[in-house]
């Protein structure tokens, strides 16, 4: 099961209405087999725009993130539940990619004007090598 | 005509005096042009058949056969005339001899050539096949390492997985943990320091409703 995050925006409402939308929330992640990691609140605050959801105007919301797993097949159908939920304004369901660190790698080097950075030097070479590469190309084609 | 005029100039007079008839009105009794219709009152005009007397006839196609036969004959006797000179005469068949002969040397060389060029070939592929089969063995090798290597992050995942089974989210925990969410406010709005220390922008804090 890939790991994904649920970034939702539900409705401006009182505590106890929130905590039972949100449970509806994690209940459906439950019931498609899924495991929730995490939750976390980003706050309720003003929306960029106003969102016009399920025929009523928005212009607050408060913004919730789901870390959860849960078999890839069952994705569409989750995200359409969220979408038919009156509370729920925005859901978007993102894949997290693992990230991979350079093993070797220090924070002097990473400082250093990007010239001298190994990991530019090595995509200067591959750049050369295109070139080169193209040239000779085309000097077959001409004249052999 | 014109290289007889070596004067210039008098070429220069002379043609200029040319014309160039691109379209000159027909005179009164002549044939139409191909692209012109016929003329109207001619349409539905149906030209007589040439007549031909009987005798006169006959008379010409016998006048035709005789002159058929007189040159298929004469066409037959200088094509014997003509195998005579090439195929049949000793010097031909000599020569054809001789290119027998050449043909057949030829085709001993290019037999031993091929001999040859065969017992190189088995060579070098000797030596492919010793090669082919060092680089499998290798590649073998190395792929059994990768399964190996991949299988060992596998099981480090897993170990992973199974240590942070305990901090997953149950249908029991779940209310707790939107309790503590709801309570405890995550920003990530903030600036960090070379040091790790982190910045937050208390008068942005404000803004949160």
């Amino acid at each position: 099961m890939p790991s994904y995050e649920l970034a939702v925006i539900l409705r401006k409402m009182s505590r106890p209405e929130l905590v039972t939308t949100l449970k509806r929330t994690g209940q459906a992640i439950f019931e498609k087999g899924g495991i929730i990691r995490k939750i976390e609140n980003l706050g309720t605050r003003e929306l960029p725009y106003r969102m016009r959801v399920h025929n009523h105007s928005h212009t607050e919301g408060s913004y919730f993130l789901f870390k959860f797993d849960a078999p890839t097949n069952t994705l569409t159908n989750l995200h359409d539940s969220f979408l038919r939920d009156i509370d729920i304004l925005r859901p978007s369901i993102s894949k997290v990619e693992p990230v991979n660190f350079p093993e070797e790698c220090t924070l002097e080097e990473e400082l250093q004007p990007p010239a001298y950075r190994k990991s530019v030097e090595v995509l200067l070479k591959q750049d050369r090598k295109k070139i080169f590469k193209k040239g000779y190309k085309n000097l077959s084609n001409e004249y052999i | 005509m014109l290289e007889n005029f070596t004067n210039f100039r008098l070429l220069r007079q002379i043609t200029r005096q040319i014309q160039f008839i691109r379209y000159k009105k027909r005179p009164t009794p002549a044939r139409k042009n191909i692209w012109e219709p016929p003329a109207p009152s001619k349409y539905f005009r149906i030209s007589p058949r040439p007549v031909i007397p009987v005798k006169e006839q006959e008379e010409l196609k016998h006048l035709y056969d005789i002159y058929r036969t007189h040159f298929r004959a004469l066409r037959h006797f200088f094509q014997c005339e003509y195998e005579k000179t090439t195929r049949l005469s000793i010097a031909v068949a000599e020569k054809m001899k001789e290119e027998v002969s050449e043909h057949a040397y030829l085709m001993e060389q290019n037999k031993l050539e091929n001999e040859r060029v065969a017992e190189i070939r088995k060579a070098r592929r000797k030596c492919d096949m010793a090669k082919l089969d060092d680089e499998l063995s290798q590649a073998e090798q190395s792929l059994s390492q990768l399964i190996q290597e991949e299988r060992k992050k596998l099981d480090e995942l897993v170990l992973k997985e199974k240590k942070m089974n305990s901090t997953y989210i149950t249908s029991q925990t779940l209310e707790t943990a939107i309790e503590d969410a709801l309570d405890n406010l995550t920003t990530y709005d903030f600036a960090i320091d070379l040091n790790g220390v982190i910045y937050r922008d208390d008068k942005k804090e404000s803004t949160y409703i």
